[in-house]
């Protein structure tokens, strides 16, 4: 039998052992970026594009008409020109000549004519509401194309010119194979070997070719035309694309390789982007790490809005908050300035508006900002006759009745539950009884979403923040369980204004309109938004062409800028090749941010900087302390046996 | 009272085992469906995602049909060997979870269970053998601590440690990103250096627990008659604990190490995500944050068919080493 000295040595060499296979990442001369990716894509099919991690991967290998800029407009992309008929019914695209698919396939203008029919036809849910307005699309010579639209939409350029466009040599046979070709998967084996040979029976042989050829070398048939190709997929673990050689923008993308890497957690990426194992992170970074993030020389944190909108719902069913005086009461009652600033620790902006304020122009600034006073909260439940009638310290509702109302919080995070006890305790100054009821996340979707059974719930959510979404939230049709409004907001006056304003094409008298829809929703009170985070991608200062804009640093134009050379960013938007042949697309003007420099910092007091660094205890503390607790408690164990004994 | 042949006590356990295999899978199946959620929550955390697609997902998913239609189907798929697809991955749930992950969970959990078992098991029969020592309270010190440390907390240490600071191992993940490697071998000795950290992490972790069980099992059975008798007769300490203690010990630390290694297909969830460490622990967790109905139900059954098959050798063991248990 091997004694305990044998053991421990076995042990130590075991380790020696592994330790000496330790190499880290060599200088190569290939230029590698590589992003802490929070989660694996989910959905190997680009047609099921059903969470962040699907969309990342769309992003940078399927190109569209138009690109979100930094300024979150929509820029001209794969579209070289575009105009449209009087009344906005029928609108005529021009594609790039020189864009490529990456087996080196040619794209044309019948490419993105097959995308709107293939969508038409089998709904992919991703993909269909960005062209269910479109009645048909035409060919009108290789380059061209005409869709004509059930309905005018002013929108058309933000979601029609967002929509991934497919390679008809390949997508035309997955769907002879396929009944729904969603549950295709372009990188299995087995599905590749269905569709292929469909491929080569079907298309010339140049075009057969060029596929068969890109199949042995990769492997799969997740052919896009963005300025990425895949390359290499692990299951779980991590993605590899490298540059397009045949990119329709000469010179990008910068990065000669691009990795999504997984690391499970946002600590656990903020350690691979600090020891060098990664350059950019993709979640937001703990906020305890900032201070220590912030001193260390190798990384910038930078403080960019996030897209999402931190706000409160109200069950507008609801005996009480059905009640408009008192949600306006229940919006006087929450501070946001303490929220943002002392909750948050200042790492995030308070709102007062229905619109994303990264979208300046829609935003109508003079909405009600029901700034916090528990007098107005007083008087307005007095208004609306919630009064102690029993003298028991709590308000009775209206028709004489005890309540007490439930707000319903994700216990995954912690800020909102706060938020959401801040809630309570003022509302118990004012005599009005509420609980705080944490949730998971699914189980508060269900209870809100489907069951409709709630009075009031916090969530972070962007789309119902971007006007040309409203007609999918703020509608009676969405009122039903599983649909977007929960809040049974339903108003005749809102949804009739908001039907003009989609079919306003010109931006200001639209813009005048949004901002009377927003007035409406801030009377109304289905929702009261309370804030924006920063969201703080941490990245290493060696990357060079990040480009800083709402949602974050890391984004398309980060993902093709981004390079070790020290070559600045720059935004390649295509530059329309004739005017506008009908009336013009009137200049929004939104203050645009190209720089990788910290733009937001000036935000954040001095104060609350301060008293984070004083919170702030280095980890050697922690584990000494621990460490220390360990051995005491060791001592007293032994202690213990010898007096026992 | 009939002794059965061990054959025929081997066919009665095995129709017992799969009577009680489709009872649970029934159960598991209204189980996981009276858990409020939503399968299609995921969508509304993500930003970017057109607000048109939670809706007309849950047409397309049939979430809406009535529950013994889908229990139905659910069966006369599970009859096929058809696990079904995945709600939030869209992908079959045999591909998901008898893949990369599989492969994961078992090379991490399993070697670091194996070694744990192993050391412990050492580190009691050195204990038994030194009682009252101070090495023996070193060893029953070090094993509550790393027993009673949190996976997660030990892991960010070893990380902050070993990864960070010292830079020797990677943060996680089982292979170099920017790496290509030439040959099986190079790979294989990527994957074993990102595997360091967490093996070693979860070993510490299950060490602790098995030296205990064992330790004290042995402890107590050093006070039988029998080995009073063992030491009367003059046989030396070392004997008495291997060739008398350590084998009345070893029925109650069999079923202990049966459960142990079907418990491997669980994964560890903890050790998993601090470590990047895609496996089942992480896939499980998901499948259940997301409601995913199909990948919980194939995980669950992955980890009964485990149990199940365990606990039916431990049975016939039992069977062969006691024919007591025969008896009916």
């Amino acid at each position: 039998m091997l004694s305990f000295r044998q053991v421990l040595c076995i042990i130590a060499i075991l380790a020696l052992a592994l330790a000496s296979l330790t190499w880290l990442p060599g200088a190569t001369a290939e230029e590698v970026f590589i992003v802490a990716s929070m989660k694996y894509i989910k959905n190997p099919n680009p047609l099921k594009e059903e969470t962040w991690y699907d969309w990342w991967l769309n992003l940078v290998m399927y190109d569209r008409l138009f690109r979100e800029g930094p300024d979150l407009e929509p820029h001209p992309w794969l579209c070289t020109w575009y105009e449209y008929s009087p009344d906005g019914l029928v609108w005529l695209f021009r594609v790039a000549e020189n864009a490529y698919w990456h087996d080196g396939n040619p794209l044309t203008a019948e490419d993105v004519v097959f995308t709107i029919e293939f969508y038409r036809k089998y709904q992919p849910p991703s993909w269909y509401p960005y062209v269910e307005f479109v009645e048909r699309a035409e060919l009108v010579d290789r380059y061209t194309f005409r869709i004509y639209l059930s309905r005018f939409n002013a929108w058309l350029l933000r979601t029609f010119g967002y929509m991934i466009v497919l390679p008809k040599h390949v997508w035309t046979y997955v769907a002879e194979v396929f009944d729904d070709p969603t549950y295709f998967n372009p990188l299995s084996s087995d599905d590749v070997g269905k569709v292929l040979p469909r491929i080569e029976a079907g298309e010339p042989a140049e075009v057969a070719s060029k596929v068969r050829d890109f199949v042995n070398r990769y492997g799969h048939l997740r052919i896009g035309s963005g300025p990425y190709l895949l390359t290499k997929w692990v299951e779980g673990e991590l993605l590899d694309l490298a540059k397009h050689p045949k990119y329709f923008k000469p010179g990008f993308p910068r990065a000669d390789r691009l990795i999504f890497k997984v690391y499970a957690t946002d600590e656990a990426q903020y350690l691979a982007v600090k020891k060098g194992e990664a350059h950019i992170m993709m979640w937001t970074a703990p906020y305890a790490v900032l201070p220590e993030a912030e001193a260390d020389p190798n990384l910038v944190v930078p403080k960019s809005p996030d897209v999402y909108v931190g706000f409160i719902g109200f069950n507008l069913r609801d005996p009480i908050t059905g009640i408009k005086n008192f949600r306006k009461a229940v919006a006087h009652a929450l501070d946001k300035n303490f929220v943002v600033k002392t909750l948050m620790l200042g790492y995030a902006e308070a709102v007062y508006t229905y619109v994303h304020p990264g979208f300046e122009f829609w935003v109508n600034k003079d909405v009600p900002r029901y700034d916090y006073s528990l007098a107005e909260v007083a008087r307005l439940l007095d208004e609306a006759g919630f009064k102690d009638v029993d003298g028991d310290g709590w308000r009775e509702a209206p028709d004489g009745s005890k309540f007490e109302v439930t707000i319903y919080s994700p216990e995954y995070d912690p800020v909102r539950v706060r938020i959401c006890d801040v809630l309570v305790e003022n509302l118990a100054k004012v005599g009005v009884r509420a609980r705080n009821v944490p949730l998971d996340f699914d189980t508060m979707i269900d209870y809100v979403y489907n069951q409709l059974k709630f009075q009031i719930y916090i969530i972070e959510n962007d789309a119902n923040f971007q006007p040309w979404y409203y007609s999918a939230f703020y509608v009676e049709e969405q009122a039903v369980p599983g649909g977007n409004n929960p809040w049974g907001f339903v108003n005749k006056e809102f949804e009739e204004m908001l039907k003009r304003a989609e079919g306003e094409p010109d931006d200001y008298r639209r813009a005048e309109l949004y901002k009377k829809l927003q007035e409406t929703l801030a009377e109304e009170l289905p929702i009261l938004p309370i804030y924006v985070r920063y969201w703080i991608q941490v990245y290493r200062k060696e990357l060079s062409g990040v480009v800083d804009m709402p949602g974050g640093a890391l984004n398309f134009w980060t993902l093709i800028n981004g390079n070790f050379r020290g070559i600045p960013a720059e935004l390649p938007y295509t530059k329309l090749e004739k005017p506008i042949t009908l009336p013009p697309v009137t200049p929004i003007p939104i203050t645009v941010t190209v720089t990788a420099a910290i733009t937001a910092t000036a935000v954040h007091t001095t104060t609350v900087r301060e008293t984070i660094r004083e919170a702030y205890t280095p980890p050697e503390v922690v584990v000494a302390a621990v460490v220390a607790v360990v051995l005491v408690g060791a001592a007293m164990y032994l202690l213990g046996r010898r007096t026992a004994r | 009272m009939v002794a059965l042949s061990l054959p025929r006590y081997a066919v009665r356990r095995a129709l017992e085992t799969l009577i009680s295999f489709f009872i649970l899978v029934s159960i598991a199946f209204f189980l996981f469906r009276v858990m409020p959620g939503d399968p299609t929550a995921f969508l509304l955390e993500s930003p970017r995602i057109h607000p048109g697609v939670r809706v007309l997902l849950r047409q397309r998913l049939g979430l809406d049909r009535p529950l013994y239609e889908q229990f139905f189907i659910y069966l006369g798929n599970l009859v096929t060997g058809e696990l079904g697809y995945s709600l939030y991955y869209g992908r079959p749930v045999t591909e998901l979870i008898f893949g990369r992950r599989l492969l994961n969970t078992l090379a991490l959990v399993g070697s670091s269970t194996a070694t744990a078992i192993a050391v412990g098991l050492l580190l009691a029969l050195y204990s038994v053998r030194k009682y009252r020592s101070k090495s023996e309270s070193a060893v029953t010190v070090f094993s509550l601590v790393t027993y009673s440390i949190p996976t997660f907390w030990l892991g960010m240490l070893f990380i902050m440690a070993f990864s960070v600071r010292l830079g020797l191992f990677p943060v996680g993940g089982t292979i170099t990103a920017v790496k290509v490697h030439k040959d099986l071998l190079e790979l294989a000795a990527d994957y074993l250096w990102h595997m360091a950290l967490p093996f070693t992490v979860l070993t510490l972790i299950q060490i602790g627990y098995n030296y205990l069980i064992v330790r004290n099992a042995m402890l107590s059975i050093l006070q039988e008659d029998f080995v009073m008798v063992a030491r009367a007769k003059g046989l030396p300490e070392g004997s008495v604990i291997r060739r008398h203690v350590f084998r009345a010990a070893l029925p109650p630390f069999a079923t202990i190490v049966g459960l142990q290694l079907a418990g491997i297909f669980t994964g560890a969830v903890m050790t998993e995500t601090v470590f990047s460490w895609e496996g089942l622990g992480r896939l499980m967790y998901e499948a259940v944050s997301t409601r995913d109905y199909p990948l919980l139900q194939g995980i669950f059954l992955v980890i009964l068919a485990a149990f199940l098959a365990a606990n039916y050798v431990v049975d016939l063991l039992y069977a062969y080493l006691d024919p007591r248990v025969r008896y009916r």
